[in-house]
C-alpha cells in the first residue's frame, strides 16, 4: 500500500500530546496507528508557555477532544488581549482581538489620524471594548461574542491529554527511543527502535524534541531578522490577582512577558542580542526558523522548527500553526516531496509573519537606524513604511494578525502615519468627530451592561 | 527601502503636519472600458472637491471593447458605483452568466464547466472530489452532474443565489456577458453628469519635468495644453504614456501562453442566450462564443506561428453560430505586463498595465483591480515610492495568479492532433504552477492562498476538466465504503436536479429584471476577489 498509515510523534510532552491528539482527531475513525514515543530527554524538556492567545484556532479548532480540553478542561484564565508596556516611548495599550472602532466607509483608524494631525489625542484602547474589560481585570463569565485566549493549568493540561489519549486509539510506546533506522536510498526513516528492544516500523515521524537532530539531515535555518533574544530567565511568583491579560514590557535591551493564573505570576525575560546567530550552536538559539521543517518523512515541530522569542504568541499557538497547516497538506500517498513542498511554504510563511508581530514592540524601542530596526523582514518593513505613509498595512499570505487589528497594533505602539485615506476627506472634521465619540459611548455603554452584576 | 521616518510618539501640532492635498488635477488618457471605468470610480467617490478628472478620447482611435464576458466580481463593482442591476443589464445588452463551458480542451471531445460555483458537499471534512472518486465503481455520473450552477447553465434556468437556500443549490455566483461598448457608454452618461470633463482630442506631445521624469503635460493636436498631478494610462495596448513615453519594460509571457493573435466576429443570435460563455478550443487556438441579448460575440484566439490569419478565420467562420455581422477585426497582442505599472505620476490600467488573454474573462476583472488599487493608494502630495511599490507588488502579484490559472488550460492537455496542442503539453511551466499541479496529483490538496483570483472550486473544475485526477484517495476514506459514497452522490445529484427544475429560464430572468434583480449573495469565496 502506498498510503501512509504509520505516524509516530516523538516525545511525550505536552506539545506531542497535543499533535498526537491533532492527528487521532484528523483520522477520526479511518484505521492508521499513532504512536508517541518516549525519549530520555523528555523530563528535562522545558514545559511550553502555557496559554494560547490565538482564539480562532482554539475555537475552530478541528479536533474536538483537544477544543473541549483546552477550553473547559485545563483552562485556568482567560486572555483578553496582549498588553504592551514601554514607559520610554509612552506605550502603554492592550492589542485585542475583537474589532477595533467601528465599520463606516473609511476605516476607522484613518478617521482617528486625521483627528490626530489635528492635534488631538487619543488613548488608543479606547476604541476596543476588549481593552477596556481587560483593564479593568474582569473575573466573571465572558460573552460568546468576546473573543479571549486561554492561560492553562499545566497539571490539569496533562492529566486532560492523557486522559483524551488513553480513550483514543493513540499508543504510548513503553519504553524510550534509543535508535533510529533510515532507508539508505530515500534517507526517510524506516524504524524506530526502544530501549527495551521493541521495533516500530513507521511512515511518517513528527519530531518534537529539540535534541533529535540526527533527523534532520540538513540543518539549514533562515535568519530572517538578525535581532534575536536568548530566553534566560523564567520566574515564577505568587501574585494576588489573575489577568485578562498577558503583559508584554519592552525595552532597548529586554523584553519580560508576564501571564497571570491561578495566583501564580510567570515572568519570562527575553534578552536581546543584536548580531545574526550565524556560528555553529545557532540552531539552538532563538529567532530562526529552520528552511526545510518537513525533510523526507520527518516534520519538526515547535521550537525545533522555529525558535522565536514570542511576545504574546505561545509555543502552543506555533505548534496548532503548524498542525493547521500539515491538515491542509496531509499526505494521502507516500510521495512526500509535493506535500512537503507546500507544508515547508506555508509554515515558513506563517512563522515569518509570527515573526513579524512578535517583533514589533521590540522595533518599536529602537531608532530606524538600528541595526536591529535594518533587519527587520522585507515584508515587515514593508508594513511599517506603508504604513506610515499612509495608513495601509500591506498584508501578505497566511497572516496571523487579521488585518483590521494592525493599524490597532502599529498605532498603541506609537507608529502613526503621516497621512490618511482620501476618502476622510470627504467627512468634515466634526462629523468625524462624531463618528468617534459615538464609538466611545457606544463601547463604554456595552462594557456597562457586559460588567452589570 | 526609503528612510522610515516615525511621526512622533505624541501628537504635533497642525502646522506642523502634511495635509492632504486638495483639487488633484487628474487626466485619464483613453476612453474604452477601462478609462471610463477609472473615471466612474473617480467621480464616485472623489468629484467634486477632492479633484478634478479630465478623460481625453479620440473618435478617431477604436477601442478595444475587452471582456463582453465578465467574472462576478463586476457585481461589486457596479454597486459601489450604485448602478441599478436592471438598468444597468437593459442599456448594456446584457445576459447572465453562471460560468464558461470548455470544449475539446483536456482532450478532443472533452468537455467540462467552470462555474461561479462549487461541485457537490464534503463529508466527514472529507472534500467532494475524493469521494466522487472513490464512487467510482458504481459508474458514477459525470462530475459537472454535481455542481448546481453548471446544471442550472446547462438548463439555460438561471436565478440570483437564494441567501437563505441550502448549501448546494445556493452556494453560487454569477456575473454578466455585455457590450463593453454600451458599458463604457453608460459610465461616460454618469461621469460626465458627475463633472468629468471629457475631451475629445489626440495626444501629439508629451512633456516631461526634465529633473524628475515625471510627465508634466500632454500637447494635443489640436494645440491645447493639458497638465495634471496624476496622469491614468487606459490606452490600451499602445500604452501611449506607460509605454511610448515612459517606456517602462515588458515582461513577456508569450513562451507560456503563446496565443498572440485575435479576431473578433460578431453574429446574429439564432436562439435564445445561454446563461454561460463557450471556449471551444480549435487546432491552433480556441474560439469564443458569448450570447448578448442581442447578438453572439465571437471571437478565434490563435497562435501565429502554429496557423496563418486566413486559416485562422476560416475556422472561425466554420464554426459560428449564426450568420456573420461584418467583417472580422484582428488584433494583435503579447501576453505580459509592463514590470511597474506605476511609474512616476503615471498609473497604468487595464491593457495598457498587461494583457492577459480572454479565457477565463479577466479583463474586466484586472481593470477593477487597478482601479481598486488606484483608490487605496491615491496619491496625496505628489507620488510616493512607497505607495507605488506596494501597488505593483499587489498589481502584479494578481496577474501572476491569473496568469498560472490559464497557462494550465494549455498544459493540461493530451491532444496529440495538433503542433499547437503538442508544443503547449510539452512547453515548461512557472514553478509555482508545476507545485499546484504535482500537490494535486499526488494527493487531491489545492495549494491555498487567500489573496489573488481562483480559488479552489476553480482549481478543481479544470483539474478534473482536463484530466488531472488525485492519484491518491483522502486517507480518511477508508472508514467510509464506496457503497456510502455512491448513495451519498446519488442524493447530492437528486437534491440538485430538483433544485434546478424549480428555477425560472434564463430569458425568463431576462424578461423580469424587476423581479431577478433583488439583492444576492456574491458567494466571492469560492472564486478569490480584490478587495
Amino acid at each position: 500500500m502506498n498510503t501512509p498509515r504509520t505516524y509516530a510523534v516523538i516525545g511525550n510532552t505536552i506539545l506531542a500530546k497535543i499533535a498526537a491528539l491533532y492527528l487521532s482527531d484528523y483520522f477520526n475513525l479511518a484505521p492508521c496507528t499513532i504512536y508517541i514515543v518516549p525519549t530520555p530527554l523528555d523530563d528535562i524538556t522545558p514545559p511550553p508557555s502555557l496559554y494560547t492567545v490565538l482564539q480562532k484556532h482554539v475555537s475552530t479548532l478541528r479536533p474536538k477532544t483537544l477544543r473541549s480540553t483546552l477550553q473547559s478542561l485545563a483552562c485556568c484564565g482567560h486572555l483578553l488581549s496582549t498588553h504592551y508596556v514601554n514607559p520610554e516611548r509612552d506605550i502603554d495599550f492592550h492589542l485585542c482581538f475583537d474589532q477595533y472602532g467601528q465599520e463606516g466607509p473609511v476605516a476607522f483608524h484613518h478617521l482617528l489620524t486625521r483627528l490626530r494631525l489635528q492635534g488631538k489625542a487619543f488613548d488608543v484602547d479606547r476604541f476596543s471594548l476588549s481593552a477596556h474589560i481587560a483593564r479593568q481585570g474582569v473575573e466573571q463569565a465572558l460573552p460568546e461574542s468576546i473573543r479571549f485566549g486561554l492561560v492553562l493549568n499545566s497539571d490539569r493540561l496533562i492529566t486532560q491529554l492523557d486522559s483524551a489519549i488513553a480513550k483514543s486509539a493513540i499508543r504510548i510506546l513503553p519504553s524510550a527511543m534509543e535508535q533510529i533506522s533510515y532507508d539508505a536510498d530515500t534517507g526517510e526513516v524506516t524504524t524506530i527502535l526502544l530501549e527495551n528492544g521493541e521495533q516500530c516500523a513507521v511512515d511518517l515521524v513528527l519530531n518534537t524534541i529539540c535534541p533529535v537532530v540526527q533527523f534532520n539531515q540538513r540543518r539549514d535555518r533562515i535568519y530572517p531578522d538578525k535581532r534575536h533574544a536568548v530566553c534566560s530567565e523564567y520566574i515564577k511568583t505568587p501574585c494576588a490577582a489573575n489577568s485578562s491579560a498577558i503583559t508584554v514590557t519592552s525595552s532597548a535591551s529586554h523584553t519580560d512577558i508576564e501571564v497571570r493564573a491561578d495566583g501564580i505570576c510567570q515572568i519570562q525575560r527575553q534578552t536581546y542580542q543584536s548580531s545574526a546567530p550565524m556560528g555553529g550552536q545557532a540552531e539552538y538559539r532563538a529567532d530562526s526558523l529552520l528552511l526545510s521543517p518537513w525533510q523526507n518523512n520527518v516534520i519538526h515541530l515547535g521550537h525545533i522548527a522555529a525558535d522565536l522569542s514570542l511576545n504574546g504568541l505561545s509555543q502552543i499557538d506555533i505548534l496548532l500553526l503548524q498542525m493547521d497547516a500539515l491538515t491542509q497538506t496531509f499526505p494521502n500517498s507516500k510521495q512526500f516531496d509535493s506535500a512537503s513542498t507546500e507544508y515547508n511554504r506555508i509554515v515558513q510563511e506563517k512563522m515569518r509573519r509570527c515573526m513579524e508581530w512578535q517583533s514589533l514592540a521590540h522595533l518599536a524601542t529602537l531608532s530606524t537606524e538600528a541595526e536591529g530596526f535594518t533587519g527587520a523582514t522585507l515584508e515587515l518593513r514593508n508594513k511599517l513604511n506603508v504604513f506610515l505613509n499612509r495608513g495601509v498595512v500591506p498584508t501578505y499570505e497566511h497572516e496571523i494578525l487579521p488585518r483590521a487589528l494592525w493599524p490597532a497594533l502599529l498605532m498603541g505602539l506609537q507608529i502613526w502615519p503621516k497621512h490618511y485615506d482620501i476618502m476622510a476627506e470627504t467627512l468634515a472634521l466634526s462629523e468625524i468627530e462624531s463618528i468617534v465619540q459615538a464609538c466611545d459611548l457606544r463601547i463604554k455603554a456595552a462594557k456597562k451592561a457586559m460588567l452589570k452584576p | 527601502m526609503a528612510e522610515l521616518n516615525y511621526v512622533s510618539g505624541r501628537p504635533t501640532s497642525q502646522s506642523s503636519m502634511p495635509m492632504n492635498e486638495k483639487s488633484n488635477q487628474i487626466i485619464i488618457v483613453g476612453g474604452g472600458t477601462a478609462g471610463w471605468m477609472t473615471a466612474a470610480a473617480l467621480a464616485r467617490f472623489l468629484l467634486p472637491n477632492l479633484c478634478q478628472v479630465t478623460l481625453i478620447e479620440s473618435d478617431k482611435i477604436g477601442t478595444v471593447g475587452v471582456g463582453e464576458a465578465t467574472i462576478p466580481h463586476i457585481r461589486d463593482f457596479n454597486q459601489m458605483l450604485g448602478l441599478d442591476e436592471a438598468e444597468f443589464i437593459q442599456r448594456t445588452n446584457a445576459t447572465f452568466k453562471l460560468g464558461i463551458e470548455f470544449s475539446h480542451w483536456g482532450s478532443l471531445h472533452n468537455q467540462y464547466f467552470h462555474p461561479f460555483g462549487s461541485h457537490g458537499l464534503t463529508h466527514e471534512n472529507i472534500a467532494f472530489q475524493h469521494l466522487w472518486r472513490k464512487a467510482n465503481d458504481f459508474k458514477t455520473s459525470p462530475f459537472d452532474d454535481y455542481s448546481f450552477s453548471i446544471q442550472a447553465a446547462k438548463e439555460h434556468k438561471f436565478a440570483q443565489p437564494n441567501n437563505n437556500g441550502d448549501a448546494l443549490s445556493s452556494n453560487y455566483s454569477y456575473a454578466y456577458h455585455l457590450d463593453a461598448t454600451l458599458y463604457a457608454k453608460l459610465l461616460r452618461e454618469r461621469c460626465e453628469a458627475q463633472g468629468v470633463k471629457r475631451i475629445e482630442g489626440m495626444i501629439k506631445e508629451v512633456a516631461l519635468d526634465s529633473s524628475t521624469g515625471f510627465i508634466k503635460s500632454l500637447h494635443l493636436a489640436s494645440g491645447e495644453v493639458l497638465s495634471a498631478d496624476l496622469f491614468i494610462d487606459c490606452s490600451g495596448f499602445s500604452g501611449v504614456l506607460i509605454n511610448k513615453v515612459l517606456r517602462e519594460p515588458f515582461v513577456d509571457w508569450s513562451h507560456w501562453l503563446p496565443c498572440d493573435t485575435a479576431l473578433a466576429l460578431p453574429c446574429a443570435i439564432e436562439s435564445p442566450p445561454a446563461p454561460y460563455t463557450k471556449a471551444i478550443a480549435h487546432t491552433s487556438g480556441w474560439q469564443w462564443q458569448i450570447p448578448l441579448q442581442n447578438r453572439m460575440g465571437n471571437g478565434h484566439v490563435f497562435c501565429s506561428a502554429f496557423s496563418s490569419t486566413e486559416q485562422a478565420e476560416s475556422t472561425l467562420r466554420n464554426h459560428l453560430p449564426g450568420t456573420a455581422l461584418g467583417e472580422a477585426k484582428t488584433l494583435r497582442f503579447k501576453t505580459g505586463m509592463h514590470k511597474q505599472s506605476w511609474k512616476k505620476n503615471c498609473v497604468a490600467i487595464g491593457l495598457a498595465s498587461g494583457f492577459l488573454e480572454p479565457l477565463e474573462s479577466t479583463s474586466i476583472y484586472l481593470i477593477q483591480l487597478g482601479i481598486y488599487k488606484l483608490m487605496e493608494f491615491f496619491p496625496h502630495k505628489g507620488c510616493n515610492p512607497t505607495d507605488t511599490r506596494e501597488f505593483n507588488r499587489l498589481v502584479s502579484s494578481e496577474y501572476e495568479t491569473v496568469r498560472d490559472f490559464l497557462i494550465l488550460h494549455y498544459k493540461a492537455n493530451q491532444r496529440t492532433d495538433s503542433e499547437f496542442w503538442r508544443y503547449c503539453a510539452n512547453m515548461p511551466i512557472p514553478d509555482s504552477l508545476q507545485a499546484k499541479m504535482d500537490l494535486y496529483r499526488d494527493h487531491g490538496r489545492f495549494v491555498h492562498y487567500e489573496t489573488g483570483l481562483f480559488w479552489e472550486p476553480s482549481w478543481l473544475s479544470v483539474f478534473h476538466g482536463q484530466h488531472i485526477l488525485p492519484q491518491a484517495l483522502d486517507c480518511r476514506l477508508d472508514a467510509v465504503s464506496a457503497q456510502q459514497c455512491y448513495q451519498l452522490l446519488q442524493q447530492v445529484r437528486e437534491h440538485i436536479k430538483q433544485a434546478v427544475q424549480a428555477l425560472p429560464s434564463h430569458q425568463f430572468a431576462l424578461a423580469h429584471l424587476d423581479k431577478t434583480c433583488q439583492p444576492g449573495h456574491a458567494a466571492s469565496h469560492l472564486y478569490g476577489a480584490a478587495k
